[in-house]
């Protein structure tokens, strides 16, 4: 009998440690995570909107139908990625997730000058180097660092009626998310 | 012979309730951390990397891209205001004011994330689509037939979630989330 009794709280305490350790890697080992679904739409590199309609229109889980949103998939192995999007005033966002889809970064058209907003992502490693050519600017880059190496950016563009949605489609799809210029090397 | 017995039991509890635990609150959260406003439910942290390891986990799974810290908050309702299950061959009436956001959004969705297809096809209403009466709180009406006013057509069977979006508000900040604002109610009128 007291061996069953330990033998319980033996199991129960186990039972604690595969709790948390299978939590920790649901997010790694989860198939079908917000990056991976986004790989069906082929947007690595560049924004590709959602579509309305079809086996696309769901590839994000509870993603607002009010909105237009273009996604744009990252990879910071080769260098700093450069966002640039326009986001109109009846409200738009650029955020950026890492790689298990948590955002760690969100701009709105409040933050946009000229209706545009830039964003610089880079690795951790790459903050001094891009910190070194800092030349005078018009205006300041916004440097971000990503927490992972892969990630998505998303912008998401309200639409204040169905009849508005083509046109912010072709808005959120002229944003760019290319390899940032290499910078001019001066003499 | 025992002690075989015995350690098998030990592993078998273990990865049952261990694994168990893992499921429900991967898929239903956890029963008490978030903000709860009536049949609504909130994790602000979950815009940012702040977010627990539950939360981090419920967004994987469900292959979401929840909203930053400063972009909105979201919440999640599944049941009506007296813990029923919110059901597509139901009647809803949903009455209310809503806290200071620049707009606010609100949409059915399948429980597992998926767009809801009507005959209608519209897919859910927003600050910008709603008719306000002057003195009158927000209406809007979830019905398969159509009502008057500000409607959203529902599918023909199945359960559903609604999420209701408020965007660039401080409701997500600390201090707000102390002293919560009422949200929308959700009234069930007649079943079929």
């Amino acid at each position: 009998m007291m061996r069953l009794f330990h033998a319980v709280v033996v199991g129960l305490f186990l039972a604690g440690v595969v709790h948390v350790g299978s939590l920790l890697a649901v997010p790694s080992l989860a198939p079908r995570g917000p990056y991976d679904r986004l790989a069906a739409l082929a947007a690595d590199g560049r924004f590709v909107a959602l579509p309305d309609d079809g086996a696309n229109a769901d590839l994000l889980a509870f993603s607002d139908p009010s909105f237009v949103v273009a996604a744009c998939r990252y990879d910071l192995a080769d260098g700093p990625v450069t966002v640039r999007a326009a986001l109109p005033s009846t409200y738009g966002a650029v955020a950026v997730h890492e790689r298990r889809g948590a955002p760690f970064y969100a701009l709105t058209d409040k933050a946009a000058t000229n209706g545009t907003v830039e964003v610089v992502i880079l690795r951790e490693n790459d903050v001094a180097a891009a910190e070194e050519d800092e030349t005078a600017q018009a205006r300041p880059s916004i440097r971000i660092v990503s927490p992972s190496d892969a990630g998505f950016v998303l912008v998401r563009l309200f639409a204040q009626a169905p009849s508005a949605r083509p046109a912010l489609k072709a808005l959120a799809e002229s944003a760019t998310c290319g390899r940032s210029a290499p910078p001019p090397t001066t003499p | 012979m025992r002690l075989t017995l015995l350690v098998m039991i030990v592993f078998a509890v273990a990865a049952v309730l261990g694994l168990g635990a893992t499921l429900r609150a991967v898929t239903h959260g956890l029963p008490f951390s978030g903000l709860t406003i009536g049949p609504w439910r909130a994790d602000p942290d979950i815009g940012g990397l702040g977010a627990d390891p539950y939360l981090r986990a419920g967004v994987a799974r469900r292959g979401e891209a929840p909203l930053a810290y400063g972009d909105g908050v979201e919440f999640e309702a599944r049941t009506d205001d007296a813990g029923r299950a919110l059901d597509a061959a139901c009647d809803y009436t949903l009455e209310g004011d809503l806290p200071a956001a620049r707009l606010w959004t609100l949409a059915p969705f399948s429980p597992d994330g998926r767009r809801l297809e009507t005959a209608l096809g519209r897919r859910g209403t927003s600050s910008a689509e709603t008719v306000r009466l002057v003195g009158r709180p927000i209406a809007v009406e979830l019905s398969q037939t159509a009502k008057a006013g500000d409607w959203i057509q529902l599918p023909v069977k199945g359960a559903f979630t609604l999420r209701l979006a408020l965007y660039d508000t401080a409701l997500g900040t600390p201090l707000a989330r102390r002293t919560p604002p009422q949200l929308l109610s959700i009234k069930r009128g007649a079943c079929r």
